[in-house]
């Protein structure tokens, strides 16, 4: 007997919730007036079916009556949920296969609230929906649950604190792991970790998908890959915050003047800070073009009560606002201004011109409301407040990012404006962003980052095989023309082509179920077994 | 030992919990209110037609999914009575407020709703899941030693009430205090008379409000927002800031404009935090929209005979200038909780000069708003990092 041959069995479950939703009477009026046959499509009273004697009750029912379709009528879908979890992965009946109708909130509670005025009322409207459920159930495609091996190892790709956070947590956590780098030292607590550690290099290539990414590894100056590459289930992305979304300082700057230089020299040399040469007035710009954030604030007030205190000059700092939004920030502040160091919020635009060895600076005071023209011998200036738009943005994490297809927003930061994959997800399942790859340049924070996605990895790569349902898009052979739309249109990078069968593929493991292929095809090649058209529409009657 | 210890059922107990649990590890999660999702779970969304990523929606998904998971034992309306802690483990032991309802049995039926004789049990909706809230001060079980309607009438043992306190020992490797913060009180800014005038309130007050209608009192009101009270302020030994407000506030502003293009929105501030990765472009749609940032705090405001607030605002040069609003919503930072001393001394907690926790023994770690301010995705990384510490260290 082949597959098409064996005729689907739905069952109804009438969720009883303790008599307050199908009791007795009501379940009983109910079959009396369902119009299909129940000796083939059994219809039977449960007890709660979110408590242990309810899953035990469907689970009865499921093998003595050999179903594979289940209609449960009860309340929220998400109450029932771990009672079909249950019984899914003990192999009974898949998800899929689970038409939930949400019969209680919609048809039965009270009149005033969501519910149906008259019982009479009320009996139709539920038979309604269960017919329509039944017959949605049956226009499902059979599903299967199949598994997906899992490469256990994780990679984290990134220079500095950020990458080295992931880095250990990951190797706390017990999980394989690999470190890609462009720097060509790394600090003794990484190097003295059990992973696999490539320095001075980058990036080059990456295919695949969650649980089983292919990355190959070449030297950070360009060139062919030096070694065969790395496999891996899940990707962290974890950039440094000092560099990564800086913007172009010599552009902006447009000064022949050594007297301009950006902020990040002065950290650089911040050894040396308090013995910059002929410096009696400093000024360091923030927020330029760009609100920065307490990252540079920070930095800024440790630039500036260093060279305060430490050498003969006056420092000013000028920025929009002063965020001081983590505990210890505003002590910081009190500590610059006490020191002496004078901090300008400005308005409006903001001018530096150089003029001889001296630059001044002008700028609206925003306090004192009238211009300000400051003299200085040093004007450092913060990349961070210099806007630099993707993609002329040259930073590794958004390169790496556009590699594996994660979108990048107009400011080349990941997650778009999809909160739901905050904190560290990405819309491409197995691939996570952590700290300035998402637009958080705070240290600190950027390492809790680091930390959760080290989990997030951990979960994905914990496990040898993934079990999963394979109700994802299927593509009918016949129709597909291998016009790429669905590659193009999926937004979790779950298709791909696959060039023996001249025929577009989904990727179970990646796959959201989210259906816009099935939308967008042209030739209606892809449909998703749960939402078929035929079980839509019953659903809609 | 794959067992640890909560306490605290806001986002941070919760993600830890789940996270936990995802570990492979049983959680137990002590909960000092009769429901589960601490200050979030009365936030509301702030979109207009974009989302701002305040993060409110994925708390209360966060929330759900832990009420939901098995190997998280929620115990609500529960007070720690003492801990002790030996070398692999630690001991809480916890006095439980009777009647309390066991989420892994309830059905969200309602049946105990309709048969308490005094009503004290309410329906909480958040994230999809039905708790409810149980008011033990009118509880008859609880003011007059019995009762057991409630008890009686679910059909699922979900409730137990069989004397008006129960005593656990919860036992674990180790235990996360998250026990969250208070909202700033309002009232001890004096002139600013939160409590003495009628249309001041507070940020809170004002995501309540706007939650469930368009906007605050009548639709032509002209609104002041003003930061910064109880943040910021060295004068009443409260000098750090609380990096919510400019979020929370900036985005109701937009809100309340969005929705009524006529009426006057204005923001009073310091300094504005940097709390979106798209501030910069955030911040000029708000002004696009026509709400005013106006820089500079007053330090009072009075009531008119005509029922309008008059803020004395003093400028740079020191000329004071009187601003008239018909209602001011006073931005409220973060605060500690009344118990926090007597939380800190249970479990050995270290505070700082604003009482912020920190861990200083072993096996007690210390997570979300209790530790310092942070926003919604931050305390979910943070649950996370210090889940994924508290699995390692075993």
């Amino acid at each position: 007997m082949n597959a098409a041959e064996v005729s689907r069995r739905t069952g109804v479950v009438l969720c009883d919730c303790g008599g307050t939703l199908f009791d007795e009477d009501t379940a009983e009026s109910i079959r009396s007036r369902l119009e299909f046959d129940q000796s083939e499509t059994p219809v039977l009273s449960v007890p709660a079916a979110c408590t242990t004697e309810g899953c035990k009750a469907i689970r009865a029912m499921i093998e003595k009556l050999q179903l594979d379709r289940l209609v449960v009528a009860g309340c929220s879908p998400s109450k029932n949920e771990r009672t079909i979890r249950a019984l899914a992965s003990e192999g009974r009946i898949a998800e899929g296969h689970v038409v939930p109708l949400n019969i209680r909130e919609t048809i039965f509670l009270p009149p005033d609230g969501r519910g149906i005025a008259g019982a009479e009322n009320r009996i139709v409207a539920a038979t309604r929906a269960i017919r329509r459920g039944v017959r949605s159930a049956a226009a499902i495609e059979d599903i299967e649950t199949i598994e997906v091996p899992v490469e256990q190892s994780a990679l984290v790709v990134g220079d500095g604190e950020c990458a080295d956070v992931a880095l250990c947590e990951l190797s706390r956590l017990g999980v394989p792991a690999t470190l890609v780098t462009s720097r060509e030292a790394v600090p003794e607590t990484v190097s003295r970790l059990d992973a696999e550690v490539h320095t001075g290099a980058r990036v080059s290539a990456v295919d695949g998908f969650v649980g089983s990414f292919t990355v190959s590894i070449a030297s950070a100056n360009g060139g062919d890959p030096h070694s065969a590459p790395t496999e891996c289930g899940a990707i962290i992305i974890a950039p440094d915050p000092w560099h990564e979304g800086a913007g172009d300082l010599g552009a902006a700057c447009r000064s022949e003047s050594d007297a301009v230089v950006g902020l990040a020299d002065l950290l650089d040399a911040w050894e040396s800070l308090p013995r910059i040469p002929r410096t009696r007035s400093v000024a360091i710009v923030l927020d330029r073009e760009i609100d920065e954030t307490k990252a540079s604030t920070e930095l800024a007030c440790e630039i500036a009560l260093r060279l305060q205190r430490e050498s003969v000059c006056q420092v000013h700092v000028l920025c929009r606002d002063v965020r001081v939004a983590s505990l210890h920030l505003e002590a910081l502040y009190d500590r610059a201004r006490d020191a002496g160091v004078a901090f300008v919020k400005y308005s409006g635009n903001l001018t530096v011109s150089p003029a001889g060895e001296e630059v001044t600076v002008g700028c609206i005071d925003d306090v004192l409301g009238a211009r300000l023209e400051l003299r200085c011998d040093l004007v450092a200036v913060s990349a961070f407040g210099l806007r630099r738009e993707h993609p002329e943005r040259t930073g590794e994490a958004a390169r790496i990012a556009a590699l594996l297809r994660v979108d990048l927003d107009e400011l080349g930061y990941a997650q778009g404006n999809n909160v739901h994959l905050f904190p560290v997800q990405t819309n491409v399942p197995g691939v996570f962003v952590a700290g300035a790859a998402r637009g958080e340049h705070y240290l600190p924070q950027a390492v809790e980052d680091a930390k959760a996605a080290a989990v997030e990895a951990h979960t994905i790569v914990a496990r040898p095989v993934m079990r999963i349902e394979n109700s994802g898009a299927r593509v009918d052979e016949e129709k597909c023309a291998i016009c790429l739309t669905c590659i193009r249109v999926c937004p979790h990078r779950a298709m791909r082509i696959d060039r023996e069968k001249g025929v577009a593929e989904n990727l179970p493991a990646a796959c959201r179920k989210c259906g816009i292929c099935a939308g967008e095809c042209p030739a209606g090649a892809i449909t998703l077994p749960v939402y078929t058209t035929e079980s839509v529409l019953a659903r809609l009657g | 030992m794959d067992k640890f210890v909560v306490l605290g059922a806001g986002v941070t107990g919760m993600t830890a919990a789940s996270e936990l649990s995802r570990l492979g590890a049983d959680v137990s999660v002590i909960e000092e209110s009769s429901v589960a999702g601490g200050h979030v779970a009365s936030y509301c969304c702030k979109a207009t037609d974009s989302c701002t990523r305040c993060g409110v929606c994925i708390a209360h998904t966060k929330l759900a999914e832990s009420l939901r998971d098995e190997r998280v034992r929620l115990y609500t309306a529960s007070k720690v009575e003492s801990f002790a802690s030996g070398d692999e483990s630690v001991h809480v032991r916890i006095t439980q407020r009777q009647p309390a309802i066991d989420y892994s049995r309830c059905t969200a039926c309602g049946a105990c709703l309709r048969a308490c004789p005094v009503g004290c049990i309410e329906t909480y909706d958040r994230g999809g899941f039905t708790q409810y809230v149980i008011d033990y001060d009118r509880c008859l079980l609880q003011t007059e030693g019995s009762c057991a309607a409630c008890l009686d009438a679910c059909d699922f043992d979900a409730i137990s009430a069989g004397s008006q306190k129960r005593r656990h020992t919860v036992s674990g490797a180790s235990v996360l205090i998250a026990t969250g913060h208070s909202p700033f009180a309002a009232e001890s800014k004096a002139r600013y008379g939160y409590g003495r005038h009628k249309k001041v309130m507070t940020g809170l007050d004002a995501e309540q409000a706007l939650s469930t209608a368009a906007h605050f009192g009548d639709p032509g009101e002209d609104v002041a927002f003003v930061q910064c009270v109880g943040s910021r302020d060295p004068v009443i030994g409260r000098n750090f800031c609380s990096g919510v407000c400019c979020a929370y506030a900036l985005r109701l502003a937009r809100m309340l404009k969005y929705r009524n293009a006529d009426m006057s929105v204005t923001v009073y501030y310091i300094d504005l935090q940097n709390f979106d990765k798209h501030f910069t472009s955030l911040r000029r749609e708000i002004e696009d929209l026509g709400v005013s940032l106006v820089r500079g705090l007053p330090f009072r405001i009075d009531e008119d005979p005509d029922g309008r607030l008059s803020m004395t605002v003093e400028k740079a040069d020191g000329e004071a200038t009187v601003v008239k609003h018909d209602r001011v919503v006073l931005s409220i930072g973060i605060d500690r909780r009344p118990d926090a001393n007597a939380v800190a001394e249970l479990f050995g907690l270290a505070r700082d000069e604003y009482g912020f926790y920190a861990s200083a023994v072993p096996r007690v770690y210390v997570g979300g708003t209790c530790r310092a301010p942070m926003s919604i995705p931050e305390s979910i990384s943070a649950a996370r990092a210090v889940a994924a510490e508290m699995w390692s260290a075993g």
